[in-house]
């Protein structure tokens, strides 16, 4: 397993007119849009647990999973990234959580340097990229 | 989805400076020509997106080459050279020692966190690294590339290099969004795709071959174009195998050096300091802490261990929540477990051996400016040759040289004009394995024939990483073979038609890499290179450079011996 994507709170972020955040993310392009509109993974044996799709869906639909050979156990990894902190929870088997928190950026750059509106990697500022690629039409 | 080749759309575009990867290397070479010439028109192709792309996508922990306090340039460079056994570019690593401490300034001035001391030091971990707050460092590092200017085209695989009379005057690619066929011209290229993964066999298999410790979408593009085009590559031979915490293959430096592990056996012995003193103890280079580590199981003292069992619950929690920022899937493995850190000390063992110009020196063989052996053709980052030890920091360090040297020429540098044919040729090896015909060969199984090749003939983990000639010759006649395969790939869609050309890229790269692991007759870097039928060092004939050139029409890799020189005395100086 990599990732899992609940198709109950994920809403397709505007697409097809706007490509959507787990897409953009993957290093590895390995999130696709179904044509019921919900996003799904290609392949999880070629997922590298990165989280980068985590982080940044804005209905946290997607969790980490580690293989069963690996562990075992279930268990899942949630982040959430927002502008200047990301907010993790890890649950083992019983769905006992464990919750963490690490820093984004730092303080100085957060108040001086950058624009709000240039954030493409956090949540909470996420307002959709201009859809520029050919429809695929694939359900996968 | 299948496709007519002639009703591919094609976009051309024209750029003084062509950068291919917008990764570390990449995206510090746009920065620093822009702000030496804002003018100076840029353009950035990646086939991911910027904000999370390459080996950064999750983030990183430390910045693992800088010049701590009471280290010099010099002091790194001597480092490297022991760590390396002798054989590296003096004049490359030094260039790059001298520059590292800059890039970490632009890096916390871009926005990353990085903790300091009460005197306001950062905290050193280790010699020559840092501790620092990552897992938001790829979009603070796009963020600062999207400031410039540059152009930005996310989603497009760099399928080729264009080369006229021995210059390189752009690339060819196309797009994974919009199926476009990428002509690009250029006055000049740099080269910043990363190294490779997915050579060998994986430690996992199944659903879990992707755990892996470098990227698996780092698949040797830069290299397999380079070496397409003609370009010398220098130092195949030293493959970087790494130890690493089983199973999720997370590195180990977090542990090892931030909370200062010592490895032990399932005896509790510190092994290195009681039973290899005499090769150097703890500070044995890396490569051979590793060969150590497998020893102890191969005399039956395994499973071997980072020792974190004198951590404290919080110091626990606190080591656990640090791999948030490099490696997440470490952090979920604890806790699905129901442990923790000091309860359940990470197993160590090595991982496949992976092509990676900045841990060992696999890459370009590139001048001090970081031009290739083609004209106009730069190199900077994990595809760049001649100096281990580079990381992120380094990494930056090359790329910015780069960039310097493209902003400095421009003025003489000139665009060529594409020859038609090249461009057809391209356009029709790019497409053709999304034409319906009866091609059945899915890119997941000759990646798997290549690594299982590399993995029973080529040093793999099966092999204990030991080589010979013997083997090594079956592994250059089947990967041949496994190059005729490759015609018969079959792609379903864009996504597919990607992981053909990295399959073929790889195996490209594979092939190179066993002409240099057949040249080198001594054994230099114990496990990244082990000769079983030439198991000694041997100064006296080897301590020289192994370099290799493809001359693509007659499929023939030619090696070149280079010499290793010291370091110019005169460039101490600057
Ligand atoms: C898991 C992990 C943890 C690490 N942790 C640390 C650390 O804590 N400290 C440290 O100093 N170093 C660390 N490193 C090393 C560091 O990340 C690398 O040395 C550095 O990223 C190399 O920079 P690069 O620009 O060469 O490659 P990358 O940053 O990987 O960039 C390569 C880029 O090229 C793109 N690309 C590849 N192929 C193509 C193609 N065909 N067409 C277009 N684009 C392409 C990729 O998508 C990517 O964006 C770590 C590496 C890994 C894998
Ligand atoms: S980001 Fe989340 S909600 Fe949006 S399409 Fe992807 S999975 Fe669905
Ligand atoms: S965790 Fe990373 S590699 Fe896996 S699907 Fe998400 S973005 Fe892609």
């Amino acid at each position: 397993m990599g990732i899992s994507i609940d198709h109950n709170s994920c809403n397709g972020c505007g697409y097809p007119e706007h490509e959507t955040p787990c897409n953009m993310a993957c290093p590895g392009d390995l999130i696709f849009m179904q044509s019921n509109g919900k996003a799904q993974i290609c392949s999880n044996a070629d997922c590298w647990d990165c989280v980068a799709c985590i982080k940044i869906c804005p209905q946290q639909a997607i969790e980490l999973k580690l293989p069963f050979e690996i562990v075992g156990k279930e268990g899942s990894l949630k982040a959430r990234a927002y502008r200047e902190k990301t907010i993790w929870t890890a649950s083992d088997e019983n769905g006992i959580e464990k919750v963490f928190e690490t820093p984004a950026r730092n303080d100085a750059s957060l108040t001086t340097l950058i624009s709000p509106e240039e954030f493409t990697d956090v949540i909470d500022s996420y307002k959709g990229i201009s859809k520029s690629f050919m429809d695929l039409g694939v359900d996968i | 989805m299948s496709l007519e080749i002639s009703n591919i759309k094609i976009e051309r575009l024209k750029t003084d400076f062509l950068i291919i990867g917008a990764g570390v290397a990449g995206c510090f070479a746009a920065y620093e020509a822009k702000r030496l010439n804002p003018n100076i028109d840029i353009l950035i192709l990646e086939k991911a997106h910027i904000d999370r792309s390459g080996c950064l996508a999750a983030g990183v922990n430390a910045i693992n080459a800088y010049i701590t306090p009471g280290q010099t340039p010099s002091s790194f460079l001597e480092y490297v050279k022991k760590d390396s056994v002798d054989l590296i570019r003096e004049d490359l690593v030094y260039s790059i020692a001298k520059e590292v401490n800059s890039v970490v300034n632009l890096l916390e001035e871009w926005g990353l966190p990085i903790p300091k001391d009460e005197t306001g030091m950062p905290y050193v971990r280790g010699r020559g690294s840092i501790i620092v707050q990552g897992e938001r460092i790829k979009p603070i590092i796009a963020q600062a590339t999207k400031n410039t200017k540059a152009k930005i085209l996310n989603r497009i695989v760099v399928t080729n290099l264009i080369i006229k009379k021995n210059k390189a005057c752009g690339a060819f690619g196309f797009g994974i969004r919009d199926g476009k066929f990428y002509i690009i011209e250029a006055k000049a290229v740099l080269v910043a795709t990363g190294g490779a993964s997915g050579l060998y066999k994986p430690n996992n298999e199944g659903d879990a071959k992707h755990k892996i410790w470098y990227s698996p979408f780092n698949t040797g593009a830069g290299y397999a174009i380079g070496i397409r085009a003609g370009a010398e590559m220098t130092t195949f031979e030293m493959r970087y195998v790494s130890m690493r915490i089983k199973d999720l293959m997370a590195p180990t430096g977090a542990v090892a050096q931030g909370v200062k592990a010592q490895q032990v056996n399932s005896l509790g012995e510190r092994y290195l300091e009681e039973r290899y003193k005499h090769l150097g103890g703890k500070s044995m280079p890396t490569s051979m802490r590793l060969w150590a580590t497998l020893q102890e199981n191969i005399e039956g003292r395994g499973p071997c261990y980072l020792d974190t069992t004198h951590l404290n619950k919080e110091q626990a929690e606190r080591l656990q929540a640090y791999y948030l920022h490099m490696t997440p899937g470490l952090t979920l493995y604890w806790s699905a477990r129901g442990t923790s850190p000091n309860t359940d000390p990470p197993e160590i063992v090595g991982t496949e051996p992976f092509l990676v110009g900045g841990h060992a020196q696999a890459g370009y063989w590139i001048d001090i400016n970081r031009m290739s052996t083609i004209e106009n053709l730069y190199a900077a980052g994990d595809v760049a040759g001649g100096a281990p030890k580079k990381y992120l920091s380094g990494a930056g360090a090359e790329g910015m040289m780069a960039g310097r040297d493209v902003v400095s020429r421009l003025g003489s540098l000139t665009h060529e004009t594409v020859f038609e044919k090249d461009i057809k040729d391209e356009l029709s090896r790019v497409f053709k394995y999304l034409e319906s015909n009866k091609n059945t060969l899915k890119p997941d199984e000759l990646e798997l024939r290549m690594q299982k090749t590399m993995d029973d003939y080529a040093g793999g983990i099966a092999s204990g990483y030991i080589l010979n000639e013997q083997k090594l010759l079956k592994a250059r006649k089947y990967l041949k073979q496994i190059k005729e395969e490759s015609k018969h790939l079959f792609a379903k869609d864009l996504h597919e038609l990607m992981k053909c050309h990295e399959v073929i890229d790889r195996i490209d790269v594979a092939r190179v890499l066993i002409e240099h692991l057949l040249y080198r007759k001594e054994t230099r870097w114990p496990i990244y290179q082990t000769r079983g039928d030439y198991p000694n060092r041997d100064d006296k004939n080897w301590l020289k450079f192994v370099n290799s050139v493809y001359d693509e029409a007659k499929d023939e890799i030619k090696i070149v011996e280079r010499e290793c020189k010291a370091l110019d005395k005169a460039l101490l100086e600057v």
